[in-house]
């Protein structure tokens, strides 16, 4: 009974903020709005009994995507200047079919239902391997390799995140340690032999 | 060994010709002559060879493939060598006029820029007669005569900055076309009876299709025996200048001389005439095709020996002499006495050649002088030349005890024998072509060489060597090869094995033995006194009394403009046939290429896939939501997809 | 009585808001990748639940990998986004039009 009353309210509350993320005209909003989705997903998990994925979502999502969504947005300084005309012409059409995928997607849920092959009664209580463990075990033994090219794309959106942005600036006084270390004598010092003069 | 050596024969006027051709200007022309001349007299020599170990033993006689070219399922296209006595004397001929020539072109043509080419040339012209005698199959057949065709083509615009030249090497090469487009046709038409190209198994199975027809409309079957014998002999015609194809023939004398006397004298014109024998099984079993024959050739001899009598040009006359020749030859393949054919070929090449060679070495002396009204009287200057070219002239008209006289008469004799359909006619036609055969050619003999000695003239005297030693060296067989080769080739069986002649038409086995028997006999026909006869004429009419000819023109004026117009055959080609293709060709350029394939066709659909692209274009309009809504639509109608197909309502 | 099914519904919907809110936004590029991250939640929403009633931790090591990705294209997306407006000085979606033509 609890459990129920869990899920509607946080699943209530995540369809509003959703909803919130798409309406509000600023962008700082809709991120809050969105920190907010993830943070009742991120329940809703916990009673699935992901827990580990929960407090990731919570963490990298909230704590460090969000937090660049929201850097990125003051940033660029955007915020201000918005007008009536947010949404375009196409939002109403959009909206229908929005509506339609919607539909569709819930149709095929209930009427496919039968192929589940759920058996609730199977579920089984948390037995004493904690899922952070369990998740643990799986990614550093069956799925070790897909876990290494995780790494490797994570590298490789930090290198391209940074050469995107990097940009060198005009007349900025800086020290080349490389030029510097290799600087001859001669090129700094001129020895001129002065004549007396007569 | 005789298959290997008749490769040899068949390869080493190709590569003289291809060292000439490539590396004449690095070898320099002593080199150049020597090579092409080296490979013509091996390849003579070991004809002759051929020619001996086949007379002492008749079953050397081969028929080989050299290689298979290609394959197309079942069927094979092979290049093979077939070597018999047919073969073996074309071959000889071929390569005995063809090094004459070469040696004269020494002289000839040793101040012209393309000696290297014209060496050239003339080798790669005996490796495609060659090759085109030599052949065992229709498919080789083809390419020789193809390939001589190109090789008449090139020596005829050998001097290619000639207006003339280019338009004579371009009728020539035009209308031979026309032939070898009934050649091939007639030859697709005996591959898809036989299956096969092979002259063997064709030759064996013939009389199996006798019965075979070919509907050209409803109404109208052919036998296609008879169908293919005419399609072959109208790539004969074209070849072999027969009329009414015959108009490149007189114009090709745009060459130069050693080329009319190899090429359209002796020669390739006289592919014809040998496709002919060499077709005999077929042509046998068709009346129709061989009374065809008869009749266009008898034609061709007397009414091209006519146009003779009016020409002005040196080389032309003998060109007119020629096609009135090659008339005689064809009249003697329709009576199918093809073994006198074949002799009035060959002693034909021998003494025409002359002929064209003694005419080039008089124009040489005159500085490239061909008018005849120009000439006269160099009888004195020139006596070399005048003694072969009398010979040559004695020749050509039948004079008893040359050559000519052998082959004509034994032509003529068959004519008179056979009972082909149209024989009678051809019979008179050749009578009367006697007759002006001997007055054309002593027309021009007379005036060439005799007459008052023109002034500018004074200075004339005798070429170099390289060209009076072809001369003499032709004269020789012009005057004597009737004596001892009448007998083996005509009378006896010398071509059995290579020419099929019905027992009922083979006129001469039982009537004559040897040549003597032969004289005797002739000397009681009219053929002989008609020819001297028609000497006396000629000599009345254009050395005692010179004005007469000039009368006769004149009394005679339609009849003497018809001639003068050739017939009209040019002015019917140049202005019915040539501009109805040129305005069906201009109007297909305009209304069919421009309008409807380039502005329609072509233009027409890259027009319309622009305009249909620039109208999808409109969809790009570069907004992301836009896009983002077509990714949404495509999604909704997929899932709209899946959920009938979840309920049962699609398949 | 929590089902298989109240779950995937509940992600359908946020599916469907992310879906219309990257089509109807017409000012901010921002708004759009948030709209992708609330896609890819309900994404996960899916696994999450299926790896809950299978009971198979496949669907949350998928999640796991899901997860890493999306932070990676988020950090990616943004950068470019920086960059863009470095250049154009805006990242209004009506003013991008360099697709077109």
């Amino acid at each position: 009974m609890i459990k129920e009353i869990i899920f509607y309210t946080f699943s209530s509350v995540l369809i509003c903020s959703s909803l919130a993320v798409i309406l509000f005209r600023n962008p700082v909003y809709s991120a809050v709005s969105l920190i907010l989705s993830f943070i009742t997903s991120g329940f809703l998990w916990l009673l699935l009994q992901a827990e580990f994925l929960a407090i990731v979502l919570i963490l990298v999502y909230v704590g460090a995507v969000m937090v660049l969504f929201l850097f990125v947005i003051m940033m660029l300084n955007i915020n201000n200047e918005r007008d009536k005309s947010s949404f375009n012409s196409l939002a109403p059409f959009a909206l229908f079919i929005g509506l339609i995928i919607a539909a569709e997607l819930i149709t095929l849920i209930w009427i496919n239902s039968s192929q589940f092959n759920i058996n609730s009664l199977s579920i089984q209580e948390p037995d004493q391997i904690s899922n952070t463990l369990a998740l643990g075990k799986e990614l550093f033994t069956n799925y070790i390799l897909s876990f290494e090219i995780a790494g490797f794309i994570l590298l490789l959106a930090i290198i391209i995140s940074i050469s995107l942005t990097l940009r060198t600036r005009k007349n900025v006084k800086t020290q080349v340690a490389s030029e510097q270390i290799s600087v001859n004598p001669s090129d700094r010092i001129k020895l001129v032999d002065l004549k007396e003069k007569q | 060994m005789l298959f290997n050596l008749s490769l040899i024969a068949l390869i080493t006027p190709l590569i003289a010709g291809i060292l000439a051709g490539f590396f004449g200007k690095t070898i320099g022309k002593i080199f150049t002559n020597g090579a092409t001349i080296l490979g013509v007299l091996i390849s003579l020599i070991i004809s002759i060879y051929i020619l001996l170990s086949i007379l002492g033993n008749p079953e050397l006689v081969f028929n080989q493939d050299v290689y298979t070219w290609l394959s197309i399922g079942s069927y094979k296209l092979s290049i093979g060598l077939l070597i018999d006595n047919l073969t073996v004397s074309m071959m000889i001929v071929v390569n005995f006029v063809s090094l004459m020539v070469h040696i004269y072109t020494i002289g000839y043509m040793h101040k012209d820029p393309g000696y290297h080419r014209f060496f050239c040339y003339i080798s790669l012209f005996t490796f495609a007669m060659l090759s085109l005698v030599m052949s065992n199959n229709f498919l080789q057949l083809f390419f020789g005569w193809e390939a001589v065709g190109v090789m008449s083509y090139l020596l005829i615009g050998f001097w290619y900055t000639k207006e003339s030249a280019i338009k004579a090497n371009f009728k020539a090469f035009i209308i031979n076309r026309i032939g070898d487009m009934f050649l091939i046709l007639g030859i697709a038409l005996l591959f898809s009876i036989f299956g096969t190209l092979d002259y063997e198994h064709i030759f064996n199975n013939a009389e199996s299709i006798t019965s075979n027809t070919v509907v050209l409309s409803s109404s109208f079957e052919i036998s296609s025996l008879t169908l293919a014998c005419l399609l072959l002999f109208g790539g004969a015609m074209g070849k072999s200048a027969q009329m009414p194809l015959h108009v490149w023939l007189p114009d090709s004398m745009e060459g130069p001389t050693p080329i009319s006397a190899l090429i359209h004298a002796a020669t390739m014109v006289t592919a014809g005439v040998f496709m002919l024998a060499r077709m005999s099984p077929l042509f046998e079993l068709s009346t129709t095709a061989l009374s065809f024959v008869l009749i266009i050739g008898s034609i061709t001899a007397i009414s091209t020996g006519l146009l003779g009598l009016v020409q002005h040009d040196i080389k032309r006359v003998i060109a007119y002499s020629t096609l009135s020749q090659l008339g005689y030859m064809v009249v003697a393949a329709g009576v199918s006495a093809y073994s006198a054919s074949l002799f009035h070929l060959m002693t034909h090449a021998f003494f025409k050649a002359l002929l064209f060679l003694a005419a080039g070495s008089v124009i040489v002396a005159l500085h490239h002088e061909q008018d005849i009204r120009k000439m006269g009287g160099l009888r004195s200057k020139l006596p070399i030349t005048y003694i072969t070219s009398l010979i040559g002239s004695l020749a050509l008209i039948g004079f008893p005890g040359f050559s000519g006289f052998f082959s004509k008469d034994a032509l003529i004799e068959a004519v008179s024998h056979s009972s082909v359909y149209a024989s009678n006619f051809a019979y008179y036609c050749v009578l009367i072509g006697v007759l002006i055969t001997s007055l054309y050619t002593f027309r021009l003999f007379f005036l060439v060489f005799h007459g008052p000695l023109k002034d500018e003239n004074i200075n004339v005297k005798e070429p170099q060597l390289s060209i009076l030693t072809p001369l003499i060296l032709l004269a020789i067989p012009s005057m004597l090869i009737g004596w001892p080769t009448i007998g083996p080739l005509v009378f006896d069986d010398f071509f059995t094995n290579s020419i099929l002649q019905p027992s009922s038409n083979d006129i001469f086995g039982y009537q004559f033995t040897d040549s003597y028997h032969f004289l005797t006999h002739s000397l009681s026909g009219p053929v002989v006194y008609i020819a001297i006869s028609g000497i006396f004429v000629s000599y009345f009419l254009y050395v005692l009394k010179t004005d007469i000819p000039e009368k006769l023109s004149k009394i005679f004026n339609p009849f003497y403009k018809v001639l003068i117009n050739k017939y009209y055959f040019d002015y019917l080609y140049e202005n019915i046939f040539a501009r109805l293709f040129n305005n069906l060709g201009n109007s297909l350029w305009n209304k069919g290429d421009i309008k409807i394939i380039d502005n329609f066709i072509v233009n027409g659909t890259a027009y319309r896939v622009g305009r249909f692209s620039s109208r999808v274009r409109e969809l790009q309009s570069g907004y992301i939501y836009h896009y983002a809504l077509m990714m949404v639509l495509g999604l909704a109608l997929f899932l709209a997809w899946v959920v009938f197909k979840s309920l049962g309502l699609v398949i | 009585m929590l089902t298989l099914q109240s779950y995937l519904s509940l992600a359908a919907i946020i599916f469907a808001i992310g879906i219309i809110g990257i089509v109807i936004n017409r000012k901010n590029i921002i708004i759009v990748m948030m709209c992708t991250e609330l896609l890819l939640i309900s994404v996960n929403f899916n696994f999450i639940a299926f790896s809950y009633f299978n009971q198979d931790i496949a669907g949350q090591i998928f999640v796991f990998f899901i997860l890493t990705v999306a932070a990676a294209e988020a950090a990616i997306g943004l950068a470019i986004l920086v960059a863009l407006y470095r250049n154009k000085k805006s990242i209004d979606v009506q003013e991008l039009r360099t697709l077109r033509n």
